[in-house]
């Protein structure tokens, strides 16, 4: 025994002295298990993944609202579920959505679950929300690199012998890697980006839902993709399978709703499976297999509902900007149908709401006078950066690349807006040359306020949105013009705006002194989309909208 | 199943500890320990195990018939047949897919269309070295240095014993076999603390510097694949990863060698502070020791060391390194660096430039001179070693840039170099602190206090803890 004393002297002193610093840690600093978790890489130099961004910050705020039903899944419920929506009709029961991405994998959600049920006592309802085209299948089992190991993260038995000091290693890393802050500025937190930050600091009050920030593509651009994502290859009946170690199939689906059924039995909690509407026809032998794995999984386990009964229902494209997720506009729709039929589900009367318009954006009117407009800008509302501008007529100006490495734009300060906490849509007619995008950016006058861009990219067909603006897209117009366009909701009653070409997704760039946009009208108009929009019509339409909000109707194929 | 995973450190490792402690002195004791190890191996993947034990079948019947009081009469011809299988085995595995891709290539400069066979073999891992086990065992059964051995389980526990499995350092029979086939006493507490210093001080190692070092590496990395990276990237990319390679494999070999003392085992050195090489065949002294002693006696002797005089001695030393080279893998690279290698050897013997500095400058400044050349040209050798194809002339460009007066990009220069001192000046501190009392750093942890020793085990926890790359990175050698 002196022999093992004198041996291990050392360990003995090193374990006394980890033992001391982490109680006082403990006792200090009281970390979480979110903070007090591997999950974070904190590397040098290398921003965390949004994704892992999200699932923590979910994790760390939503846990402590107590809620009696809990969402897990995929994106199409991240985006396409609000649970201040949703719980309008389930009288007083508190919802929160931690769906995050398909990449957590059901590996994931199941961790992500059983977190919630371990730190919240008051969940009621799991319910795991899903694209019918994340159906469980081997490659959606585990998560990839960017997610991270949630399971292994927050729902290990490493996980709880994470010691307390652990929760500083942002701190500690951030100095050390920062130089304390004299090689490089110290970080805030372990936001991404700064919008990452601002997201996820409305989490609580938005309980987990965020708008979703899809890439717009062009009316053809758009049917190409649904041509190649809702062919006959989209759902196989061998995705849902794989052998056991004796190579005995067995089927994934069933594996998952399962584990999932028994996780929530276990902690006296219903699991409730819901699938999110479809934009693509489905192959019926393929569904209809799933619809009996779910009744298989009803008879092994009471305590599971599916809604919808035979998992799909189908929206129209015009709906959705890929498979998964709704466009903008259209998760208030989604959020109604979730209350409606989680409402039902759970025997809970309907309160007899008001059922809220079906496209919940506002539109700007086109017969109501706009708020600014602007078709001469050289005048005195447009300041210019990095380029030079030229009238060609009365009703075109065009804006040309200086040779500098910067910005080149046109800049409007100061606008006054007649309301503040309303939306506004900023639109232009533009042709462009020289192989260049036109980006808007727009920004709230007061601080802390809101800020966006939309680079509309007629060359790729696209349109991409960063930041607060609520939608943008662009439109082809005869004669080779473009409508670009933004919305965004404004804190206050002024706003900035600047139109800047942008080179390759970059409106920072040295320019060629060639390169130029031609430009006709600028707008400025209440409202968070415009009217004129191919799309926005159709899906406008009161006959589609009515159709899908009640079911049984037939859907008129167009 | 790696070293720096959680099951390895605590639960597979706990557990063989423990059933060796139960089993120790009995004759069940090398099978549970084969089990274990060929266990640790299936872990990658069960087909692995078909050719590890193929080749301990084959090598152990082998070296039944070749012992020379066998009287079986055609051993020679066995022998090269033994060899001929083995390093047949490995180069289906590891060059196969390469000399079918070089094959198709080839014919399509030529013009010729061809359908090569398509080889998709995955690599099993560590077969290098223990093909290099086996022929050890042969080789000296055959040169009459060592007695077959009679008990297959202690031939199995041997090849495959899971310490120095994946990554060696290479064991040749003589030194291993015995230890293994031996009643070994029990491991006493001053030894388990060796080892668990070892282990510890390994892991660090990896998770702490290698890990963090390879993310530098991959994203200067990924400057130079823009093909304009910013003059001196390529000596950063060098820099960065002469000290994740060695980190990482220093790591391994410390943590093998730790892991397998909890067996009473001794596994031999590997490393001896290489960076402080004078010259070229210092370098290869302190360089992956087990490597170079095994290519030295199986293959430069052999072929004639330098008994048969300077232009023999000089084609050996490039034969030696080309084939050490290749070894690594298959790839241009590997080759590159092997040569590249084999003609520092040759330029050190003809010129010996570290005796003209010594003699020039003095001892101390002749040896700083020395090591400083020396260890750039070995950090030149590592980007043939790392460089994939789209990086290798970026590399080298922008270093000539350096000497061009080019403009520099100062943030990602200063970014670099900062991350590379932080986690340099470590790995420097430790191994200066090894390399003046001639030893490596982790056996200067009984030299110390015993309260120096726990303040040491505090700062390994909390470097893990608040450093440690996140991500489970493999070991580079295990590729190999």
């Amino acid at each position: 025994m002196n022999s093992f004393i004198s041996s291990f002297k050392p360990l003995l002193l090193a374990l006394a002295l980890i033992a001391c610093f982490e109680s006082t840690v403990f006792f200090l600093l009281r970390p979480d298990d979110v903070g007090r978790s591997n999950y974070f890489g904190f590397n040098y130099l290398t921003p965390e993944h949004n994704h892992r961004f999200i699932i923590s910050e979910k994790l760390r705020q939503l846990s402590s609202l107590s809620p009696d039903i809990v969402q897990v899944g995929d994106s199409s419920g991240y985006f396409g579920v609000k649970p201040t929506t949703v719980m309008r009709y389930l009288k007083g029961l508190s919802y929160v959505n931690i769906s995050c991405c398909a990449n957590t994998g059901y590996d994931g959600y199941y961790a992500i679950a059983d977190y919630m049920f371990t730190h919240t006592r008051s969940i009621k309802y799991l319910v795991l929300y899903i694209s019918l085209t994340n159906l469980p299948r081997n490659d959606l089992t585990q998560g990839d690199k960017s997610t991270g190991d949630v399971a292994q993260s927050f729902d290990s038995v490493w996980a709880d012998f994470m010691p307390p000091s652990t929760a500083l290693r942002f701190q500690v890393t951030n100095a050390l890697y920062n130089g304390f802050g004299w090689i490089r500025p110290l970080s805030e937190d372990a936001a991404p980006t700064p919008y990452y930050r601002k997201l996820a600091a409305g989490f609580k009050e938005s309980r987990g839902w965020a708008l979703e920030s899809d890439i717009r593509k062009m009316p053809e651009a758009q049917e190409n993709y649904w041509k190649g994502v809702c062919g006959d290859g989209i759902f196989n009946e061998s995705y849902y399978h794989a052998n056991d170690i004796l190579g005995h199939p067995y089927s994934l689906p069933l594996m998952q709703y399962n584990r999932f059924a028994a996780l929530a039995e276990k902690h006296n909690a219903t699991l409730i499976i819901m699938a999110q509407p479809f934009p693509c026809s489905i192959n019926s032998q393929v569904l209809q297999e799933r619809v009996k794995e779910i009744a298989e999984i009803k008879e092994l386990h009471p305590n599971v509902i599916v809604i919808p009964k035979g998992l799909f229902e189908h929206w129209p494209k015009e709906y959705f900007t890929i498979i998964p997720h709704l466009r903008t506009g259209y998760e208030e729709a989604n959020s109604e149908r979730v209350g409606r039929t989680l409402a039902a589900a759970l025997g809970i009367s309907p309160p007899g709401l008001e059922q809220p318009p079906y496209y919940s954006l506002s539109v700007a009117d086109q017969k109501v006078s706009p708020v600014w407009q602007s078709t001469h800008f050289t005048g005195k509302d447009w300041v210019v950066e990095g380029a030079k501008v030229q009238a060609l007529n009365s009703d075109k100006t065009e804006l040309i690349e200086a040779t500098e490495n910067g910005w080149h734009r046109l800049m409007a300060n100061h606008l006054t807006l007649p309301k503040s906490q309303t939306a506004y849509v900023f639109s232009i007619l533009f042709k462009v040359s020289g192989a260049r995008a036109v980006e808007l950016e727009m920004v709230d006058g007061i601080r802390p306020g809101q800020y966006g861009t939309a680079v509309c990219n007629p060359a790729k067909q696209e349109t991409l949105r960063t930041g607060d603006i609520i939608d943008a897209d662009m439109e082809v117009l005869p004669d080779g013009w473009y409508r670009c366009w933004a919305s965004m909701t404004f804190n206050g009653t002024t706003a900035g705006y600047s139109i800047a070409i942008n080179k390759d997704n970059s409106s920072l760039y040295e320019g060629d002194g060639k390169a130029s946009l031609i430009l006709r009208e600028a707008l400025l108009q209440p409202g968070a989309r415009v009217m004129g929009d191919i799309q926005a019509q159709a899906a406008l339409s009161g006959v589609i909208a009515e159709d899908v909000r009640n079911p049984t109707l037939a859907f008129p194929r167009r | 199943m790696t070293f720096n995973s959680y099951y390895f450190l605590f639960v597979f490792l706990p557990l063989v500890t423990t059933g060796y402690s139960v089993l120790r002195g009995t004759r069940w004791v090398n099978i549970f320990l084969a089990l274990a190890s060929l266990f640790f191996y299936a872990y990658a993947g069960p087909l692995y195990l078909i050719p590890l034990l193929f080749t301990c079948l084959f090598d152990f019947a082998v070296g039944q018939k070749i012992a020379p009081e066998n009287p079986f009469k055609y051993k020679k011809a066995l022998f090269v047949f033994s060899l001929v299988m083995q390093l047949g085995l490995l180069c289906v595995f590891k060059y196969g897919a390469w000399f079918s891709h070089l094959f198709t290539q080839g014919a399509a400069f030529a013009g010729i269309a061809v359908a090569a066979p398509a080889f998709a073999l995955i690599l099993p891992p560590g077969i290098s070295f223990y093909t290099f086990h086996t022929i050890s065992y042969t080789t000296d059964i055959y040169r009459g240095r060592f007695k077959p051995h009679n008990r297959l389980i202690d031939y199995i526990t041997f090849v495959a014993f899971f310490p120095q499995l994946v990554a060696g350092p290479i064991a040749r029979a003589s030194e291993l076999l015995p230890q293994i086939a031996a009643k070994r006493p029990a491991v006493t507490w001053a030894e388990a603390e060796i080892a668990i210093w070892l282990i510890a001080f390994g892991l660090f190692k990896k998770m702490v510097l290698a890990d963090n070092f390879a993310m530098l590496v991959n994203h200067i990395g990924a400057t130079l694949e823009t093909g304009a990276p910013p003059a001196g990237a390529g000596l950063l990319f060098a820099y960065g990863f002469a000290a994740q390679i060695y980190c990482d494999f220093s790591a391994y070999t410390d943590i093998a060698r730790g892991v397998a003392k909890l067996f009473n085992i001794e596994l031999t050195r590997n490393f001896l502070t290489p960076y402080f090489a004078i010259s070229a065949s210092d370098f290869w002294r302190r360089w992956h020791i087990s490597l170079s002693n095994w290519l030295r006696d199986y293959l430069y002797i052999p072929l004639g060391g330098d008994r048969e005089g300077r232009m023999r001695t000089l084609r050996n030393l490039f034969i030696t390194m080309f084939l050490g080279g290749l070894w690594h893998g298959a790839g241009i690279g590997f080759i590159l660096w092997g040569l590249y290698h084999g003609m520092l050897l040759v330029l050190y013997r003809l010129l010996k430039p570290e005796e003209k500095f010594f003699r020039l400058l003095g001892a101390h400044l002749g040896r700083i001179v020395s090591i400083i050349l020396m260890f750039h040209l070995v950090c030149v050798g590592w980007i043939f070693f790392r460089a994939s194809s789209d990086q290798l002339y970026p590399a080298f460009s922008s270093i000539i840039a350096l000497f061009r007066g080019i403009s520099i990009q100062a943030d990602f220069l200063r970014d670099m170099i900062y991350g590379l001192v932080l986690y340099g000046s470590v790995l420097a501190a430790t191994e200066f602190a090894g390399y003046v009392k001639h030893c490596e750093f982790v056996d200067l942890y009984s030299r110390w206090h015993w309260i120096g020793r726990g303040i040491a085990y505090v700062a390994i926890f909390y470097g893990i803890i608040m450093f440690a790359a996140r991500q489970q990175n493999e070991f580079i050698y295990f590729q190999f």
